[in-house]
């Protein structure tokens, strides 16, 4: 019951393609040849393309009744077109998995795969529901450095890996020799420990909590301990990238 | 080998679909489909285009035989070839899919019989296994599946899909020089005789009725030991056991059809002498239906002298004997101490006869004891004139059932006697009377069981579905009124083994049931992942994590293999 359940699902939307038409046309021809002469050659060939079309059909509501998506756990962040990590099960499954966020917080997703198995004569699709993602705060707002780090002493200090810093921190001699690297300057690591207010940031709830993440996340990349003062509550960057930011997706 | 790596799913359709049409070719457009392939490999296309336009204008000049469907076709096919030679030059397009499309409905259209018709239902599996392999990993089972579901919908539609015509359209090359072991005359002079195995013609009883003699000639006039039909005319005068049946004549390039003694009713037209006969020689095959008469009393029209002649000149050591025959007055009598002398000549029947005496045929029996049915039918016909009893011969087949399945090769055919008994013909098969049959003579006479079983299968194949129509339907439609239950458990039965067929290829064996048997428990309304997260076992997790990837990402045969080796391992 639980089968036939699964595979009568209205949620199953079915097109016809090309290739089906091509089928029916292919009937009628044989038919007229059955006809004309009495032709069971012809007769049997176009009973075999019909029940072929009809099993085809069969099959592939079948397959796509039965097919599931599983959805691999990673970070979003709002309002960032990301490349669903979607691994599909059922047989040559396509969907688009480009997906973009809109709202920080738990999301639902809706995903349609389709499939045009066995033979191609129909596409078959369904619509996939995602519950409860979790997608984090969209960041946004001043960068940590402008905000803490102006009129620090700037020396440069070393070298480290290029993780995507403006381009006066580009150390342009390993790019040269074909390896990117960035500058550390003296005055960054003098910071132990920053705090970030929410009250006192200007603009609305969204926006401070986007600069709040923004700075939050440039922190946990540079290696800074910091932490969070909300109205009601504070969290440390002790707790993990994770924690830190589940509470903000989710104040 | 490279080229056929090289090979594309449209080149596998081109030449599943093509193949049988090649038979039909001209010779010339034969050479051009060999020597082509050639230079579509090379890609070479002013080649292809010039050598498949010469061979075309020489295999079609004449254009007035185009009126003729079997060159029509041909000239089709040829054009159609060409085009395919120099579009795959091109690269796969529109056009080229379209092609094995039309060489199907060409094939289908130039062969109705039996092999043309499992041959479709082969081109057919090919066509969805192409078609399969676009959008699955493993097409080979896909489309077995699909096709074998298939097969219960094709045999209802078959069975009960409305047919309006009783005519079939025959459209086959068949030879032109076809012997059919059956002759105009009978020489009593003939040697050694060499058996041949052509079909002539075969049919379907209800029920065995062992030896059947078809009838296909009436012999009165002997002239030097060769028998010619002269006249005769029959009357029937009573008949009972009558069977009705639908035979099928092969090509015999005669006119004759060879009706099971004796044929009163058919299709095609029946002679005086109760003979069938189709109004032009049979060059392709032909089905009759036929109703015979297994037991009937037949009559001269007028008693004519034809019917006691003998040339006195010839058999005079047998004329004596007869002579005194001559006093016994009861003619039944007669016949019967006919048989007697006959059969105490010990005759042994043998195709190894050497030279052979035909004006004396009686006598040069009597004395060398041997011959085959010819000889002996022609010595008992003129002992019998002789004895002054009327006699003819009448020429055809003798043919055995295999349950009710009768089938006459070139090698069957027979001479046998109609004895003139109280004014009535009475069948005499001196054959009958012969001491023993030489082994070598049995062996060549004998056909294999196994050929005759499959002969008999492809009869009801060509009967029930090449030349199923309106009649056959109506005669099916009634059969399963009349045993409705019987069909519906038949059929059902088929469903059913077809079903467990596609269930069992469909069955994907759980490639973890090893490693559950060694856990003692399987997952319960929970996912394999989460079950088997849930032992916290590093092995455990790293066998999870490669099943996971077997499941739901493109897997390899070697992770597939490194799962095997891991469960097999896992203690």
């Amino acid at each position: 019951m639980k089968r036939l359940k699964r595979f009568l699902t209205p949620f199953i939307k079915v097109k016809n393609t090309k290739k089906f038409w091509i089928g029916i046309f292919i009937i009628v021809l044989l038919f007229i040849a059955g006809y004309v002469h009495n032709n069971n050659i012809a007769y049997i060939g176009m009973f075999f393309v019909f029940s072929l079309m009809s099993f085809s059909l069969l099959f592939g509501r079948i397959n796509i009744s039965k097919a599931e998506v599983r959805f691999e756990k990673r970070r979003f962040f709002a309002n960032e077109e990301y490349k669903l990590p979607l691994i599909v099960k059922g047989e040559a499954i396509e969907f688009d998995n480009r997906v973009k966020f809109d709202k920080r917080g738990y999301n639902d997703l809706e995903i349609e795969i389709f499939s045009l198995y066995p033979i191609g004569i129909a596409k078959f699709s369904k619509t996939i529901k995602i519950k409860d993602i979790l997608v984090y705060p969209k960041l946004k707002g001043e960068s940590l450095k402008s905000a803490f780090l102006r009129g620090e002493e700037m020396d440069f200090d070393s070298l480290k890996e290029y993780e995507g810093e403006g381009l006066k921190y580009i150390h342009w001699a390993s790019l040269a020799k074909g390896d990117i690297k960035a500058k550390k300057f003296g005055g960054e690591s003098r910071v132990d420990r920053l705090l970030f207010d929410y009250s006192l940031l200007k603009g609305d709830k969204e926006e401070r909590i986007s600069q709040l993440a923004k700075w939050a996340k440039e922190a946990f990349d540079s290696g800074i301990e910091f932490e969070i003062i909300l109205p009601d509550k504070k969290i440390s960057s002790k707790e993990g990238f994770d924690e830190v930011f589940k509470e903000l997706a989710l104040y | 080998m490279r080229f056929l790596k090289n090979l594309h799913s449209i080149d596998i359709l081109l030449f599943v679909t093509f193949l049988p049409l090649f038979f039909i070719l001209p010779v010339f457009m034969k050479i051009y489909a060999i020597i082509g392939l050639y230079f579509v490999y090379k890609k070479r296309l002013l080649p292809l285009a010039l050598l498949g336009g010469i061979s075309i204008l020489i295999s079609f000049y004449d254009l007035a035989e185009i009126k003729n469907f079997e060159v029509y076709l041909q000239l089709l096919v040829s054009l159609l070839l060409w085009a395919v030679y120099m579009q795959r030059v091109k690269g796969e397009n529109f056009y080229l899919r379209l092609s094995p499309y039309l060489f199907f409905g060409m094939g289908i259209v130039a062969f109705q019989n039996i092999y043309m018709l499992f041959y479709a239902v082969f081109e057919v599996f090919v066509f969805l296994y192409v078609n399969v392999k676009e959008y699955s990993k493993s097409p080979l089972k896909v489309a077995t599946l699909i096709f074998l579901s298939s097969i219960p919908m094709v045999v209802v539609l078959f069975l009960f899909f409305p047919r309006t015509s009783q005519q079939h359209f025959i459209f086959g090359f068949s030879s032109k020089s076809i012997e059919s072991g059956f002759s105009k005359v009978v020489n009593s002079n003939s040697k050694d005789l060499t058996p041949t195995s052509y079909p002539v013609v075969e049919f379907k009883l209800n029920k065995d009725y062992g030896k059947l003699y078809l009838r296909g000639g009436v012999f009165y006039n002997n002239v030097n030991g060769v028998w010619v039909r002269g006249y005769g005319r029959d009357e029937l005068v009573s008949f009972s056991k009558m069977i009705e049946y639908y035979l099928k004549e092969y090509p015999t390039n005669s006119k004759v059809i060879f009706g099971v003694d004796l044929p009163l009713k058919s299709d095609y037209g029946i002679n005086v002498d109760f003979i069938l006969l189709s109004l032009k020689p049979i060059k392709k095959p032909l089905f009759v239906k036929v109703t015979s008469a297994l037991k009937y009393k037949l009559k001269p029209y007028r008693l004519r002298e034809d019917m006691f002649l003998y040339d006195k000149r010839f058999n005079k050591k047998a004329q004596i004997i007869a002579k005194e025959l001559r006093k016994i007055k009861d003619e039944r009598k007669r016949l019967n101490k006919l048989i007697e002398i006959f059969k105490s000549q010990k005759i042994v029947y043998t195709l190894k006869v050497g030279d052979v005496d035909g004006k004396n045929i009686v006598d040069w029996i009597f004395e060398h004891k041997r011959g085959y049915c010819t000889h002996l039918a022609s010595a008992f016909a003129l002992f019998a004139r002789m004895a002054g009893l009327g006699s003819r011969l009448v020429g055809g087949y003798l043919v055995s059932g295999n349950d009710g399945f009768y089938k006459a090769y070139t090698k069957d055919a027979h001479v046998w006697d109609e004895i003139l008994v109280n004014g009535f013909w009475v069948r005499v098969d001196p054959v009958e009377f012969v001491y023993k049959v030489d082994k070598k003579t049995k062996e060549a006479l004998t056909t294999p069981t196994l050929s005759t079983y499959l002969s008999m299968v492809r009869f009801m194949i060509e009967t029930w579905i090449l030349r199923y129509n309106k009649k056959t339907q109506k005669r099916f439609l009634e059969s399963l009124k009349n045993n409705l239950t019987s069909y519906l458990v038949g059929f059902l039965g088929f469903v059913l083994v077809i079903y467990l067929v596609v269930k069992r290829i469909y069955k994907k064996r759980d490639i973890l049931e090893p490693l559950y048997k060694k856990l003692g428990k399987r997952p319960n309304k929970e996912s394999v992942y989460r079950f088997l997260k849930g032992f916290n076992d590093k092995k455990l997790d790293e066998i999870n994590e490669l099943y996971y990837k077997i499941t739901y990402y493109k897997s390899s045969k070697e992770d597939i293999k490194k799962l095997k080796k891991l469960i097999k391992e896992y203690k």
